[in-house]
């Protein structure tokens, strides 16, 4: 770009000086143009600059929802919830269980017995080609928001919680989240109680990371 | 230049604002969710051990039935729910209370005929379950072998069992010899089979 500052166009000139304190190196400051003298003119180099917004969320119609009717819970069970990132910085994924299990309405059962059957959620998330895609897993009694030891993506995401994939992910690449469990065993937390009615839901989150 | 200094500090400050805005927008901290709900559920069910094992089996060994004359020892005649002649424990389970229990036995045979009725190679006797249950306290069922056999005891047990090892004790009590406790027992070995069935609710 070249612009040329005369004499009676103060205002432009100083226009001119004043953009060079803030875009050009210091030395340039110096120079200043007088019609008819050396220089007659100003050169001021004026970068163009522009962004694009982040933006993060689930692709449309792709977001993490749905229901799984696991087994009877002394079988093992594995489903996949798949969806879609629409992200185009990197990002992090986090989930929050509501029950920290599978957990059965009803009185506390008795001692020996238990009606909070564990399972285990894992998160893989991939994104545009070149983006190393992740994957990890957490007992879902580490992702209830009142975890002990909380799990490392438990939610709601943040710019700073949250399994991060370290990339953006096009509405293509396609992610899932997975529950299962083992069959259960009844030496761990005791018996589980019968009961047709075990439920946990989980809500998945995702946000832009800085 | 005097007259521009008021102009030039609004043109520093303009172009402070167009640098400022010429870097690029951070992230924002846009946040969305997704929500997914897993279901289950448990069935009633009954089994032995952690392992929900299908069966469960064990031996009361009693040792020697007669005492020196011959006769049924006076200890396993007199013995009784609180001072068993044998007993064996077992851990059972139930996912829930109202477990029915269907308890029978055979009596205590010796396959050798007595060929009199001065002599017994049938001893009868009683078998009990005394189940541990979670609320505290015992329920008790109870069998007792004759002839013909009787036919089983089948109880519900209203309350769910107390998940601790041996919950469930196997006792046998009050042996009696078939033909009175002056017979003398045939020589031999005596066995019998104690049947215990362990079903959740229909």
């Amino acid at each position: 770009m070249r612009m040329c500052i005369q004499p009676r166009r103060h205002r432009l000139c100083a226009v001119a000086l004043a953009a060079s304190m803030w875009l050009a190196p210091a030395g340039a400051f110096a120079q200043s143009a007088v019609a008819g003298g050396s220089p007659s003119e100003i050169r001021v180099a004026l970068p163009v600059t522009a962004s694009v917004a982040s933006q993060c969320g689930f692709a449309a119609g792709a977001a993490p929802n749905g229901a799984y009717a696991a087994p009877n819970l002394y079988a093992a069970f594995n489903h996949n919830f798949v969806f879609r990132l629409a992200c185009n910085v990197p990002l992090r994924v986090a989930v929050v269980s509501a029950n920290g299990g599978l957990r059965a309405s009803g009185a506390p059962p008795a001692a020996g017995y238990s009606n909070l059957a564990p399972y285990v959620v894992e998160l893989n998330l991939a994104g545009n080609v070149g983006v190393t895609s992740v994957r990890a897993a957490c007992a879902a009694r580490d992702l209830s928001a009142a975890a002990a030891a909380p799990c490392s993506f438990r939610g709601p995401a943040s710019t700073t919680r949250g399994l991060l994939l370290n990339g953006p992910s096009s509405q293509s690449a396609e992610s899932y989240l997975r529950v299962s469990a083992p069959a259960y065993a009844d030496s761990g937390d005791g018996i589980l109680v019968a009961s047709p009615a075990y439920a946990d839901t989980l809500i998945v989150s995702v946000s832009a990371s800085l | 230049m005097n007259n521009m200094e008021p102009n030039m500090k609004q043109i520093v400050l303009a172009a402070l604002a167009a640098a400022l805005g010429a870097v690029a927008a951070p992230a924002s901290a846009q946040t969305v969710a997704g929500e997914v709900s897993v279901h289950g559920f448990v069935a009633p069910r009954c089994g032995a051990t952690y392992a929900a094992a299908p069966s469960f089996q064990g031996m009361i060994e009693l040792g020697e039935l007669s005492q020196s004359n011959g006769t049924l020892s006076p200890a396993l005649q007199g013995s009784s729910d609180t001072a068993p002649a044998g007993v064996a424990s077992f851990l059972v389970g139930c996912t829930g209370g109202a477990a029915q229990i269907t308890l029978s036995a055979s009596r205590l045979a010796n396959p050798v005929e007595p060929g009199n009725s001065n002599s017994s190679n049938d001893i009868d006797y009683t078998a009990e379950i005394r189940i541990a249950l979670a609320a505290g306290g015992f329920a008790t069922v109870d069998y007792t072998t004759a002839q013909p056999l009787p036919a089983p005891t089948v109880e519900s047990i209203a309350h769910v069992f107390a998940n601790v090892a041996g919950n469930f004790q196997v006792r046998v009590f009050g042996l009696n010899a078939e033909n009175g406790p002056a017979s003398i027992l045939v020589a031999g070995d005596y066995d019998s089979t104690i049947t215990i069935t362990v079903a959740p609710p229909v």
